[in-house]
């Protein structure tokens, strides 16, 4: 479909929508949530998905701070001759470094304090950080030739997930809930869910923007679930008002704004009343949501102790699994502290501990209730780090700065292929040596997977045609099931 | 002033202090969105196309563009800054009253400093005779006992029980050789009370021979009322903070050179009670220069109240090593008097100078020191110069700091970048303005004046109709030009060219007065019209583009939240001042912060009237903003937006309907509506809703909102706890004194009215 056409169908709004008649309030309120549903509905040919997607929803485990490949998936046999020598001009080739480390008047390289192993059919490598991640070898897709354009979290991260280093562009999720709104019965079609780190030591903070619908409307912003006080803000009723309360006063206000929708006859009104009643559903069925008390005791112990903790790793990963269950399209994990600038064999253990058994955990959850064939996981951070040491190199500490040029990420579950390697780096894991993955290429390939073509989505904003992937991106189809 | 502290506007971008960021990439970033802003804001074009090539569809080349930018990439700014809050250049821009009252304490300076000459020329005969008898008798200088409130030498432990009290949580206190004679072993068991409550000056004097590089409280005191002042010292490090009850902590730090351990050394501070700021530290008779730092945001602990000296009660760490020579005075003591004792003596040094090599500058100081000894006029005309001098420096340190566009000496330049990559430089640009549009650069320097000069130059054909269809805009929902940030090729035609020609004349002939525009549109026939015009007009023209009917919008977030302020009486309606933290769920700061003491990484919520001011004056941290107002479409202000989604979600009803602030509103609004008509609910719903919705109820609405009433008194008298709990929602206090199940059932039939549709729609 011409994009242009395609962004007029898009921009109908509710009133012309209302005006086909005859939907309940039901049909109403979901339509706010999902825009995209709702011209569907009304047959525009053509629309979203451009193809058949394969993937219907995304869990994206994003280990803000950017975890170290050396020391998890991106083994090196190399690094233990090149041990406490200096990185070769060779590999450097005069790129830019942080300022962190730029100066820095040595740069040895350093081979990673833990022990690795070969696990699966592809002969994936995991260090023994995260034994539980490599259990699940013949599920995932690794690809360990990822690389991006910033050097620093802030651009990194907002690159990652809005395809651009500078704040002002919708996020990953956003352009999901856009184009394709959501199947989820009261829930955003983007939900956000943070947890902080063991990790105390250079604990990056995170933003806004990550999550924001940057110049689309702002209801695809995600929505953030939490771990304390209302899961949803504003969730709860106030102090003193009980179910029987809010439901009056709900009639009331329905009853009063009914008159005034027939009075004026904006289709507004009656939008706005099926807003309240949505409000009220949510209201509802959210605790259900967050209650993991339902849940058998098998699933307490594949996920880990913490998952009792709310707002930790664990229980986001299960709230996760939850929220896919009831069709929430893109569902974003954060977890804070892999900054591992300095002191990584004491600190990245305790990252690794809040995390392995969780994704793992998660991913084998989705399997167990054959969610997995139509969800994709997505596990990684917003660069990698540096083969050699940033600050002094001891026999027992060392730490590394951010690297753009090579990191690893995997993915599991529906549309990729299982148990596969794709891309490698140089022996000293400084830069792709081949099946370079850019960011852009990977969202590409996210979006092609839903069922997107990433050069045919775009949304008009001062007068220009803008896409997720800018002017970038190709898909990666070695990788693709 | 005002214009200076105006261009703060352009200062107001996202800045960055990431660790191991380019400070160049940054500054690059700033100019850049600048550029853009300045294009969406006053031209209505998407300059931003031609930040990395020649625009594609617009008459923008891309050295258009970088000679724009060279306006905007001259000012003395550091790529990464801003991590303790705001970023150079900063000016002081004091309020109307300060200014005021700066002037009146500098007329009062200048007229004491000419007394004060008079005086000390009339002094010259006299002059020779004093200088040759005080370099034959060299008289030992001494401080002034006037105010002297009380000394300690530490011989013994025999102090004045209503002035210094030593304080030992076990044992004795020894005495050991010291400074001069003995002085006191403080090992950690010790330190001073300091009985009563002083509110003149105090000037502490001390000398300390710290044994350990641990931190330790130098004074402190706090009072019942919740008043905190601190000061400490760690290393070389001094730090002053400051609390009040209803005010955040205050720091102030510096930094003194040499602080060592085993070493006598003299440490001098004054206090004055109620004025932290006017606080001075001398270290070895030096001054040490203070700076505000960070405030830190924790909670003090204020009790119990007391006064102390080097150390205190509970968590007030004490200090460690030999304490000798306490003096207090209650007065402010002089730079010079405070090196005499810290052994010092700057006039012995200055007579030992021989009169033909004393600067002009020593000589005055000798003069000066002469009549201090002879004059007791002079000494009074000096005191009341210093009390001027305080009060100024005090005033002029409460003077809100504010970012500015400050440019670098020599001319603007900048370079045009190579596909828009900040290290990629190209050409040599000065500043110039796009001449395709307007050719009509004004005479003088090429600086940010002459483009504004340009920008509203009365032949602009944009800048009056882009701001005209902004205004358009705010009043019915889409401009006349649907685009309202593109007036380019790509942008949508005028529905209604002429009258958009129409209203950019207007303000162009009213000389750009923006209130004569919003007074044509307002009180136009267009904007007159009803709303209610039934569900075919609405189909027919549902963005309302044939302007058939008048504008039903709804409200914007900061315009909802600020109606049901002013609609419950709540709203605070003070003019200006610093930004405010009203009510918002907790740990959403906390979640997404670093947990190191930079600006605004811990969220603690204001009290009292600052919970009720304008959403204008709330408080915006882009990284996470207000939640409440972000839910009703506000933007996160990352990048400048001329139009703002305006979105019909569930998340809004969940705000209305239990957000603490919407909740509280109504109740304020139930508790007015009660205290006015108590007896008679049916005149409080009426006088409710006219006061909400600003038309009077219908009689049908009226009975429904009735039974709501009804049941909801039913249901709270049975249930007197759930009103209880209900009507104490917020920190304002109910002031209704009847029943609180009445109460209750009328806050949730005001909450009903604040919820209703019409409520927060344009009428």
């Amino acid at each position: 479909m011409h994009p242009e056409l395609m962004q007029y169908a898009l921009q109908q709004t509710r009133r012309s929508f209302l005006g086909s008649a005859g939907l309940s309030l039901g049909a109403l309120a979901l339509h706010s949530l999902s825009p995209r549903h709702a011209v569907a509905s009304e047959g525009v040919p053509d629309s979203l998905p451009h193809f058949p997607a394969k993937v219907k929803r995304v869990i994206y485990l994003c280990q803000s701070g950017a975890p170290s490949q050396h020391d998890l998936f991106d083994y090196k046999p190399a690094l233990t001759e090149w041990h406490g020598k200096e990185l070769p001009e060779s590999i450097h080739q005069g790129q830019r470094l942080t300022t962190m480390t730029a100066e820095q008047a040595s740069l040895p390289l350093v081979q990673s304090k833990f022990a690795f192993q070969q696990h699966g059919q592809a002969g994936m490598w995991f260090s023994e950080l995260v034994p539980q991640q490599a259990k699940l070898a013949n599920r995932l897709c690794m690809i360990r030739s990822m690389h991006t354009d910033a050097v620093n979290h802030d651009p990194a991260l907002t690159m990652l997930l809005s395809g651009h280093q500078l704040p002002g562009r919708p996020s990953l999720g956003s352009w999901l809930s856009y184009g394709l709104g959501s199947e989820a019965e009261n829930l955003p079609a983007f939900v956000v869910l943070v947890s902080q780190g063991s990790s105390k030591l250079n604990r990056q903070p995170l933003f806004d923007r990550l999550w924001s619908s940057g110049f689309l409307s702002s209801e695809h912003q995600g929505v953030r679930f939490r771990g304390q006080g209302d899961p949803v803000l504003y969730l709860n009723n106030p102090p003193g008002v009980s179910a029987e309360d809010r439901r009056r006063m709900l009639d009331t206000v329905a009853a009063l704004n009914q008159r005034q929708a027939d009075e004026v006859g904006d289709p507004e009104i009656a939008s706005r009343v099926a807003q309240y009643e949505m409000a009220y559903q949510m209201q509802m069925s959210i605790p259900e949501l967050t209650d993991f008390s339902n849940e058998p005791e098998s699933v307490f112990a594949a996920y880990g102790d913490d998952v009792r903790k709310p707002g930790s790793y664990a229980a986001n990963c299960l709230l996760a699994r939850r929220l896919a269950e009831r069709g929430v399209r893109f569902i974003q994990l954060f977890h804070r502290g892999w900054d591992q600038h300095e002191q990584l064999p004491t600190q990245l253990p305790l990252q690794c501990r809040d995390t392995d058994q969780p994704s793992a955990a998660l991913v084998s959850d989705l399997a167990r209730l054959a969610l997995l064939e139509d969800t994709l996981v997505v596990w990684g951070g917003e660069f990698g780090r540096t083969a050699y040491c940033q600050g002094t190199l001891t026999a027992d500490n060392y730490g590394r700065d951010h690297h753009s040029r090579a990191f690893t990420i995997w993915l599991a579950g529906a549309g990729v292929k299982p148990g596969y390697l794709h891309g490698e780096t140089d022996e000293l894991g400084y830069n792709v040596a081949s099946n370079p993955v850019h960011v852009h290429d990977l969202n590409a390939t996210l979006l092609h997977l839903m069922g997107i073509d990433h050069r045919r989505f775009t949304y008009r904003f001062q007068s220009r045609d803008y896409r997720l992937t800018d002017i970038h991106g190709n898909l990666v189809e070695p990788i693709l099931a | 002033m005002n214009q200076i502290t105006a261009t703060g506007f352009h200062r107001n971008h996202a800045i960055n202090d990431e660790e191991g960021a380019f400070a160049e990439e940054y500054q690059h970033a700033y100019v850049v969105d600048r550029v853009n802003t300045t294009g969406t804001v006053w031209l209505g074009l998407s300059l931003a196309c031609a930040q990395c090539h020649d625009h594609k569809y617009d008459p923008i080349s891309q050295r258009d563009y970088y000679r724009l930018a060279a306006y905007f990439d001259n000012i003395a700014e550091q790529g990464l800054d801003g991590r303790y809050g705001n970023a150079v250049p900063v000016i002081k821009s004091p309020t109307r009253a300060q200014q005021v009252a700066v002037v009146k304490l500098e007329r009062e300076e200048e007229r004491l400093l000419a007394q004060r000459q008079r005086e000390m020329e009339a002094a010259q005969p006299r002059f020779r005779e004093w200088v040759s008898n005080a370099v034959a008798d060299p008289r030992a200088t001494r401080v002034s006992d006037e105010h002297l409130h009380t000394r300690a030498d530490l011989e013994t432990l025999d102090l004045p029980q209503d002035k210094l009290v030593l304080v030992r949580d076990a044992g004795e206190p020894t005495l050991v050789p010291g400074k001069e004679g003995q002085a006191l072993l403080a090992d950690g068991q010790v330190y001073f009370q300091l009985p009563g409550e002083a509110s003149e000056p105090r000037t502490f004097s001390l000398w300390l021979y710290p044994t350990t590089a641990d931190g330790a409280v130098l004074y402190a005191r706090r009072t019942e009322t919740g008043e905190q002042i601190v000061l400490s010292q760690r290393r070389g490090l001094f730090q002053l903070q400051a609390t009040g009850p209803r005010r955040p902590t205050t720091v102030w730090q510096g930094e003194a050179e040499a602080w060592d351990t085993n070493q006598w050394q003299h440490v001098a501070f004054n206090i004055v009670l109620g004025e932290p700021n006017a606080t001075a530290i001398w270290f070895q008779g030096k001054q040490v220069e203070l700076t505000q730092a960070d405030a830190l945001e924790e909670e003090p602990d204020t009790t119990p109240s007391g006064q102390w000296l080097l150390g205190g009660p509970k968590d007030l760490p004490r200090f460690r090593g030999l304490i000798d020579e306490i003096r207090i005075d209650a007065r402010i003591l002089s730079g010079d008097e405070i090196q005499m004792l810290s052994g010092g003596n700057p006039l012995a040094d200055l007579l030992a100078i021989p009169a033909n090599e004393r600067s002009a500058e020593q000589t005055e100081k000798l003069r000066a020191a002469m009549l201090r000894e002879t004059s007791l006029e002079f000494v009074e005309l000096e005191r009341q110069l210093e009390t001027v001098r305080t009060q100024q420096a005090n005033l002029r340190r409460e003077f809100p700091e504010t970012m500015v566009m400050q440019e670098r000496e020599g001319p603007a330049r900048t370079h045009l970048r190579l596909r828009g990559q900040y290290d990629q430089l190209g050409e040599e640009l000065s500043p110039g303005v796009p001449s395709q549009l307007l050719d009509a650069l004004p005479e003088g320097p090429a600086n940010r004046l002459q483009l504004a000069q340009w920008l509203v130059d009365a032949r602009n054909p944009l800048t009056p109709r882009v701001v005209v269809n902004r205004m358009w805009r705010h009043y019915f929902g889409e401009g006349l030009v649907k685009t309202v940030d593109d007036f380019g090729t790509r942008g949508e035609l005028p529905s209604h060219p002429g009258l958009l020609d129409y209203l950019a004349h207007e303000l162009v002939a009213s000389e750009w007065n923006l209130r004569h525009v919003h007074r044509l549109i307002v009180g136009s026939a267009t904007y007159r019209q009803t709303s209610r015009v039934g569900r075919d007009a609405y189909e027919a023209d549902p963005e309302n583009r044939l302007l058939a009917r008048g504008p039903r919008l709804r409200l914007s977030a900061e315009e909802i939240r600020d109606q049901a302020l002013a609609a419950s009486g709540l709203l605070v309606r003070t003019v200006g001042g610093v930004s405010v933290k009203p009510y918002q769920p907790p740990g959403l700061w906390e979640e997404l912060s670093r947990e190191e003491a930079f600006s605004a990484q811990r969220y603690v919520q204001d009290q009292g009237e600052r919970l009720y001011r304008r959403s204008l004056y709330t408080y915006r941290k882009r990284s996470s903003p207000p939640p409440n107002l972000a839910t009703f479409d506000a933007p996160n202000r990352e990048v400048c937006l001329a139009q703002r989604s305006r979105t019909n979600t569930p998340l809004q009803a969940l705000v209305l309907l239990n957000d603490v602030a919407f909740v509280e509103a109504a109740r304020a609004l139930a508790d007015t509506m009660l205290r006015k008509h108590g007896e008679q609910p049916e005149e409080a719903i009426r006088q409710a809703f006219l006061h909400v919705v600003s038309r009077p109820i219908a009689e049908e609405e009226l009975a429904m909102l009735m039974r709501l009433h009804a049941a909801e008194a039913d249901r709270f008298r049975a249930d007197p706890a759930a009103a209880e709990q209900l009507i104490i929602v917020g920190e304002s206090v109910p002031r209704w004194t009847g029943p609180r199940e009445d109460l209750a059932a009328m806050t949730i039939v005001c909450h009903a009215i604040l919820n209703l549709d019409e409520a927060i729609v344009t009428p």
